[in-house]
């Protein structure tokens, strides 16, 4: 038992160095996430939509057409 | 050598050891208890690592969940001076090319920006100045670093330099909303903190806590996992979900803008605010700032003019005065005005119509129909002062809406006992008296909605961590019957329908509305050059969808809000309706 347990702290006592590099991969990947955050949201802004939607020639409809609700055949049997 | 000799030379020994021992004793005594303690923090130091683990800044969505104001990754650059392997004037050399600011971002008047030499030439000198500083040993550089400037940095193999987390704002829609956001600067111990709009108001919610990783290291710094540990949790900011349509928001900009610009008006502000809930939908204001580049700016700017500024409503008040003495049973919808025949004399003011046209007779219809002067005189005149004052009160004008901002103002009205019937006149058609466009809005919700005053709100849930904190609308009381707001409501109606902003009528759809152009008071006396023009209403009137508040500071091109601030309403009002699928009867 007690040798389980000399072998076991031994092996926690050493893999420090195994959760340092854990960490630092967590850390990096929070980054990344970040990073593509901020680049999706940018992306994704009105204004720069707005001026894309300019240069590729769309404009606004100068005319809006309400299509009215048509009424069936029959309302009552 | 006789016995005496002998036993002095005994004693001085025993003494001499007992001095000593003594010693030996005072230096134990020493290090075990009077030394004890700064021993085991010098020790702690050794064996544990301390890892401060800020925490992230709460962001900011729109009512569709896309990010207004979101955190960026960003660095601290600091020196560890025991490490330099280079003197400060070298490295301050090498560093300065990439650490001075953009001369574009360091002022906005080209006139008095500096050349890019010269700011490297200041960069340098600072920096070796700070690298010089030799009773610290961690010296900060420089804040907020972009990710491109800290791999150009590296790249340079400075021994003694490192980076630490810092994140920075980030505003995807760019500027959009800025008085509504407000903005992150520095305070005085150099922390983060939020500053005006929602930033500020929220800033202890946004901020969360810092956490605190206490480690047993082994000698290479690497943690030892049987060891001691304790872990003091960071808790993130809190997040802030809006009512702000961000479709609606960038309308309302880009049209206020093209305004200013048309009318050639000072300043002007817009808000659109959902009647029901009290949600503001949009707010937009005019000078306007980056939140991002704060620090070029005029800090009057910052002010949201909004919730900040007081004005005379003008003639857009006195829909609320004709709504108080129609709920009050003073006056009826067809109750003939016999004061509005011509000017009317009180003391020794005398007053006149907008356009000194008169309509005898003209009913309380007519009277908004006409935004006649003198039928609000008749009308003020039912009044008491209690009355009047206890309208004032019911409306909330005099005090804060409680919105969820930073900066509102209260507008405070004159004591009751100081009101003289000029004061009751005046006020009855918007003059000599103060509010802000935020109490005009939530009055104007009290005609869409039924009579139900609300409080404004501009958050609409809050996240916290994976909960979602839902924030009812917070109805403050009925102010008047629901029958009496559909008085006004028409009565509105008929104002755009036949008023002086006829023209501008949309085709299919009710808008119920009001114009209103009030001079400004400049030391003791009106300015009969300067107006403030702006426009409250509604649509569509019988389920109205928003309630908006269209104002514009001494616009040029003309002085009334029926040819400056009506069409910028009735622009806006247009393609909401159309955005929000109103068909038209």
């Amino acid at each position: 038992m007690s040798l389980l347990q000399i072998y076991l702290a031994n092996g926690l006592a050493t893999r420090g160095k195994e959760l340092e590099v854990y960490q630092k991969e967590i850390s990096l990947i929070e980054e990344e996430n970040k990073k593509l955050k901020s680049e999706t949201a940018s992306l994704g802004g009105l204004a720069r939509l707005s001026s894309l939607a300019q240069e590729k020639g769309f404009i606004k409809n100068p005319k809006v057409i309400n299509l009215s609700r048509r009424l069936p055949v029959a309302l009552n049997p | 050598m006789n016995k005496n000799s002998f036993h002095w030379r005994i004693a001085s020994l025993l003494v001499l050891f007992f001095v000593l021992f003594s010693l030996v004793i005072y230096r134990l005594f020493y290090w075990q208890v009077l030394a004890s303690e700064e021993l085991s923090e010098l020790a702690k130091n050794q064996y544990y690592s301390q890892i401060e683990i800020p925490p992230s800044r709460g962001e900011i969505f729109a009512s569709d969940s896309f990010p207004l104001v979101i955190n960026k990754e960003a660095y601290l650059l600091y020196a560890s001076r025991p490490q330099l392997k280079k003197p400060p004037a070298e490295i301050a050399k090498e560093l300065a090319p990439l650490l001075a600011p953009d001369p574009t971002k360091e002022a906005t008047d080209p006139a008095q920006r500096k050349t890019k030499a010269e700011l490297i030439e200041s960069e340098e000198l600072s920096l070796e100045e700070k690298l010089g500083w030799e009773e610290l040993v961690w010296i900060i550089l420089k804040h907020k670093l972009s990710p491109e400037v800290r791999e150009q940095i590296e790249s340079l193999a400075i021994e003694g330099l490192g980076f630490s987390e810092e994140p920075i704002r980030f505003y995807p829609e760019a500027s959009m909303a800025a008085h509504l956001s407000g903005f992150v600067g520095k305070n005085e111990a150099g922390r983060d903190t939020g500053y005006f709009g929602l930033e500020g108001f929220y800033d202890l919610e946004l901020r969360g806590r810092q956490g605190l990783l206490t480690q047993e290291t082994d000698a290479g710094n690497d943690p030892i996992l049987i060891g001691s540990f304790s872990n003091q949790e960071k808790k993130d900011g809190q997040s802030l979900i809006l009512h702000l349509n961000r479709s609606v928001q960038f309308l309302v900009e880009e049209k206020l803008k093209q305004a200013l610009e048309k009318y050639e008006a000072k300043s002007g502000s817009v808000v659109v605010m959902n009647p029901q809930t009290g949600g503001i939908v949009a707010l937009a204001a005019e000078p306007s700032f980056s939140q991002e580049t704060y620090f070029q700016f005029e800090k009057e700017v910052f002010k949201n003019p909004v919730i900040s500024d007081a004005y005379e409503p003008g003639s857009t008040f006195k829909i609320f005065v004709m709504a108080a003495a129609l709920d009050r049973g003073l006056v009826e919808p067809e109750t003939k005005c016999d004061l509005c025949s011509g000017p009317i004399k009180i003391d020794k003011y005398t007053i006149r119509t907008w356009n000194d046209e008169y309509h005898p007779d003209s009913t309380m219809r007519e009277v908004i129909q006409h935004s006649d002067n003198t039928g609000m005189v008749f009308v003020a005149q039912k009044f008491s002062r209690d009355q009047f004052w206890q309208f004032l009160e019911d409306f909330g004008f005099g005090e804060k809406t409680g919105i969820d901002l930073q900066g509102e103002i209260a507008s405070s009205l004159r004591p009751k006992k100081d009101w003289s019937q000029v004061d009751l006149a005046t006020a009855a058609f918007g003059q000599g008296i103060a509010v802000t466009a935020i109490q005009m809005v939530r009055a104007g919700a009290v005609i869409a909605n039924g009579g139900q005053l609300v409080e404004p709100q501009v958050v609409k849930e809050i996240i916290s961590g994976e909960e979602r904190i839902g924030i009812q609308p917070r109805p403050v009381g009925r102010v008047i019957k629901p029958a009496t707001a559909q008085i006004v409501k028409e009565m509105m109606v008929q104002a755009v329908e036949k008023g002086e902003a006829k023209w501008l009528k949309l085709p299919g759809y009710q808008v119920a509305g009001k114009t209103g152009t009030a001079q400004i008071p400049v030391a003791g006396h009106y300015d009969q050059e300067k107006t403030i023009a702006s426009f409250i209403g509604f649509a569509p009137a019988d389920e109205p969808r928003f309630v908006m508040l269209v104002k514009l500071r001494e616009p040029q091109s003309s002085p009334w809000g029926s040819e400056t601030a009506a069409p910028l309403f009735f622009s806006i009002a247009k393609e909401l309706l159309v955005y929000y699928g109103v068909q038209p009867d």
